[in-house]
């Protein structure tokens, strides 16, 4: 049901326009205004601050894996942590155990991780939305039992030391921290353009066209199968990207930080940033990284911190389903048209 | 002549910022059966959900004595508008009998249910023989009686019905308003017919409105509306 | 042969907890046709509800009433203030993430509300078993049988044989037609969960016993439950009660038959269960085939 029968607050196609266009202008000077200062940071913070900012990185990777299954193909996934988790077990088992290189681990993981994401996608094709949702939700569950079921490879719950360090070739002179930083921070840029590029190209049109109308996109040629088991694939090898860097950057690997939990909090960090917003995921990433410690400098206690995620999820999916991406580009129509 | 069992003012309905319906007044009066013409996309539909209060609108409908401005469905349905809606709106998983006694949903107190039933069922024999099959399971026809048996459980005091030829055999189509004449002949029922299919319409309304982007525009007798040039052109393929 | 028997008292017995929290979410299914995902959490939360009041010196019984009728004001009032605002019946996204939500805030809520800590809470069924030959059956999973059987009858019941039941699975089935047959179906929504709200509170504290007090205490067996709800099929009370034994009976017999999967596999299992129903058979052993496409 709807309501509002006057006209005068619709946007005209001008104002759209032109908001669009000064959209893109601060984008672009907004992004290389951070890339910049992300290249720059090893030398303007402390280590301990720089490892925060490489969570806060590996967080928007996670999270943009999320923005491109749910968001942009509108497929649900509650169990991404389990992707994550087969990407950052790769590097461990590998590296430490078979003597790989981090570099072949990572790309290991993967592909075991879009391999992962095929098995997933294949089943849930035929599945109802809500279904779907139940069977991740229940992977997401289930993960943490399977790493201890193979404990004797995993280490189980106390976790996995990873071995050796991952260190920077030597003519750079950084230390690991600051390696595996830059590392990240690169691997993150480029899959923020790839994800970019893709969503204006017509690939990415077909994947916002089976989110927008199943039935329909079909008639008009889309192979929806493929498109949504691609997605899926992609979506996966993105996480599984992720869980590699969190290897690399704690050394150490553990199922308590890749539980259910998890994939929850990257759904929240989607919804925070914008599910359908590029530089939402790093938007999001950031605030899964920082609220924490941003709630705690308030005063409330660390167990409120997930009630507080919770609250901010029911509130975006009321008020504000575009999230930060969409605040600002409001904001921004806003100012246009004065 | 007695006050009409509807009159609806609009001044404006529509669906967000898209205006479909500007300043359209319609009337049914007591036993009166009004045919709602107009090519497809006309509002028609637009124009029953307002007055049922599924589609906001600025304006006033008035039901006997009640004066009010729709806002819910709910709230319309005790007033006493029964609303057939296009496509029939059966519940697919519930049997024939489960469907006819949700049409009874709006009404107070002890019902006997069983009288109404057997009374629906006697015009509609068909459906006395599916009682027990999901609604899901009839044919297209067999649903628009359900719908059309439904919305009479509920004892309306004016009836919409929004294309109920839509889909239907041509024969069937004919038994269809047989029925619906029967009806309002029998129990006096105000209804208001959407139709495409004039011909079928214009055979047992009273009067005739037709609808055009929106505005009436054009109304009258039913025998006028069937020789009037335009509608004969428009609408009757003549 | 003894021990087959044992194990198969005892897998029925964790049946009947899976059943009792499958039977919730059959019924928020059938009211609204949706999932909550935060099933499991309300209930812990009325758990916990239940435990602060013996913990204040109420007896048992007047402490698990309030905890029910707590469970159904605070059901039907996170439908009306959360959950209404983005319902949409075409769509169920919205509301699953929104209870998505819920889940997060109401086991962090009880963690800080009440305690972190594991707590134990009295069981209303005598102590002991039923001793036959060699194979014990408690007296509680005895009750807890009876109970559920009860309740499962009941759901039945009101959504076949009342009229509120039948406007309820109207309301579902379309929407907008209930809405033009003068159905409430906002009220509808408000009734169905609070009801499974209800049923899940008393659910939790007959499990507890078993399971213990605390935040995570129906997280895993909220899997286990939609599994049981799933192999059922998510319309039939009586699906959830005979899927919850299945799947008691299952992971016993498998945790204790198949060495491989042990302890550690059992989830996967459950969920291995619930992948293979939605393929082979979405409807379940008693679900009614859906004619409905969403
Ligand atoms: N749910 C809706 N949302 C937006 N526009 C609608 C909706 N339903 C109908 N319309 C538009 O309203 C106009 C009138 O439609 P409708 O009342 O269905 O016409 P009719 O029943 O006469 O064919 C059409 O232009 C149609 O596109
Ligand atoms: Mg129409």
């Amino acid at each position: 049901m709807t309501t509002v029968l006057d006209r005068d607050d619709m946007t005209s196609p001008d104002v759209a326009g032109l908001a669009r266009e000064r959209w893109r202008r601060i984008g672009w000077t907004v992004t290389c205004a951070a890339i910049v200062l992300g290249a720059g940071l090893p030398w303007l913070i402390s280590g301990y601050q720089l490892s925060q900012v490489s969570g806060a990185l590996y967080l928007s990777l996670g999270v943009l894996s999320m923005n491109l299954l749910t968001g942009l193909n509108g497929q649900i996934s509650l169990g991404q942590s389990a992707f994550v988790g087969i990407g950052a077990y790769a590097v461990a088992i590998l590296v430490t155990d078979h003597g790989w290189s981090y570099p072949a681990a990572m790309a290991a993981g993967v592909v075991l991780s879009a391999g992962a994401g095929v098995i997933v996608a294949l089943p849930a094709l035929r599945l109802r939305g809500l279904y779907v949702a139940l069977t991740t939700f229940g992977i997401g569950l289930v993960f943490p039992s399977l790493i201890q079921k193979f404990a004797d490879t995993t280490g189980g719950t106390a976790g996995k030391t990873i071995f050796p360090l991952y260190a920077a070739p030597e003519a750079f002179g950084l230390t690991t921290g600051e390696w595996a930083y830059l590392v990240t921070l690169v691997v993150l840029l480029v899959c923020l353009l790839f994800v970019h590029l893709l969503k204006a190209s017509s690939a990415g049109r077909q994947i916002q066209a089976v989110r927008d109308a199943d039935v329909v996109a079909e008639g008009f040629g889309v192979p929806l199968a493929r498109i949504k088991v691609a997605t899926f694939a992609a979506s996966a090898a993105i996480a599984g990207l992720a869980g590699g860097l969190f290897a690399i950057q704690r050394q150490f690997v553990s199922p308590g930080d890749l539980s259910l939990d998890t994939s929850i909090n990257f759904f929240v960090g989607m919804a925070i940033g914008g599910s359908v917003s590029v530089p939402g995921a790093v938007v999001g990433g950031f605030f899964l990284q920082y609220a924490p410690q941003l709630t705690q400098h308030l005063g409330i206690a660390p167990i409120y911190t997930p009630a507080i995620y919770g609250g901010l999820l029911i509130v975006i999916i009321r008020f504000a389903r575009g999230g930060a991406a969409g605040l600002v580009r409001s904001a921004i129509e806003a100012t246009t048209r004065r | 002549m007695s006050a009409p069992a509807l009159r609806a003012r609009i001044e404006a309905a529509g669906y967000g910022r898209l205006m479909v319906l500007r300043d359209v007044e319609i009337h049914v009066s007591e036993g009166e059966v009004v045919a709602l013409l107009g090519a497809n996309g006309a509002g028609k539909t637009t124009l029953l959900r307002a007055i049922s209060g599924l589609v906001r609108m600025r304006g006033t409908v008035d039901l006997g004595s009640a004066s009010v401005t729709p806002k819910s469905p709910e709230r319309m349905a005790r007033l006493g508008v029964g609303h057939v809606p296009q496509g029939r709106g059966t519940f697919p998983n519930l049997t024939v009998h489960e469907n006819l006694v949700a049409g009874a949903a709006a009404r107070r107190g002890r019902l006997d249910l069983k009288a109404d039933i057997e009374r629906w069922t006697t015009v509609f024999p068909r459906l006395a023989e599916r009682m027990q099959q999901n609604a899901g399971q009839l044919s297209g026809g067999e649903q628009q009686m359900l719908a059309v048996a439904r919305a009479l459980m509920g004892r309306p005091r004016v009836l919409l019905l929004d294309e109920p030829s839509l889909g239907l055999a041509p024969a069937v189509v004919h038994e269809l308003f047989d029925k619906l004449a029967e009806l309002n002949r029998d129990l006096g029922t105000a209804m208001l017919v959407v139709e495409q299919n004039a011909t079928a319409a214009l055979r047992v309304a009273h009067r005739g409105v037709v609808l055009e982007a929106g505005r009436v525009a054009l109304a009258g007798a039913a025998d006028e509306l069937r020789d009037d040039q335009r509608v004969r052109q428009a609408y009757l393929g003549l | 042969m003894e021990l087959f028997s044992q194990r198969l008292v005892d897998g029925l017995s964790s049946g009947c907890i899976y059943a009792a929290l499958a039977l919730a979410i059959v019924l928020v299914f059938r009211a609204t046709g949706t999932l909550n995902l935060a099933q499991g959490e309300m209930a812990m939360f009325c758990c916990f509800l239940i435990w602060k009041l013996t913990d204040l010196g109420w007896p048992l019984i007047p402490a698990i009433l309030a905890g029910v009728v707590a469970g159904f004001v605070g059901g039907a009032a996170i439908e009306r203030v959360i959950i209404r605002p983005v319902e949409d019946s075409r769509d169920h996204l919205p509301v699953i993430i929104v209870t998505l939500g819920l889940l997060l805030a109401l086991d962090s809520l009880a963690g800080g509300l009440f305690t972190v800590d594991t707590e134990t809470l009295g069981s209303p069924f005598p102590s002991g078993s039923w001793h036959i030959g060699q194979v014990l059956v408690p007296y509680s999973s005895i009750g807890l049988f009876v109970v559920i059987s009860a309740l499962s009858g009941l759901m039945w019941f009101t959504f076949h044989r009342t009229r509120l039941g039948l406007a309820m699975r109207a309301s579902v089935d379309n929407p907008e037609s209930a809405r033009l047959l003068g159905i409430r179906r906002s009220r509808m929504l408000m009734i169905g969960w609070g009801a499974a709200a209800a049923l899940g509170a008393l659910a939790a504290a007959l499990v507890a016993p078993q399971t213990y007090v605390y935040t995570g205490m129906l997280q895993g067996v909220l899997l286990y439950a939609f599994t049981a709800a799933t192999l059922g099929g998510f319309d039939s009370p009586a699906g959830a009660v005979v899927g919850g034994l299945l799947v008691g009976v299952l992971q016993t017999m498998v945790s204790g038959y198949v060495g491989f999967v042990g302890n550690d596999l059992s989830l996967m299992t459950a969920l291995v269960v619930i992948i293979v129903v939605l393929m082979l058979k979405p409807t379940g052993l008693f679900g009614r085939p859906d004619s409905r496409r969403l």
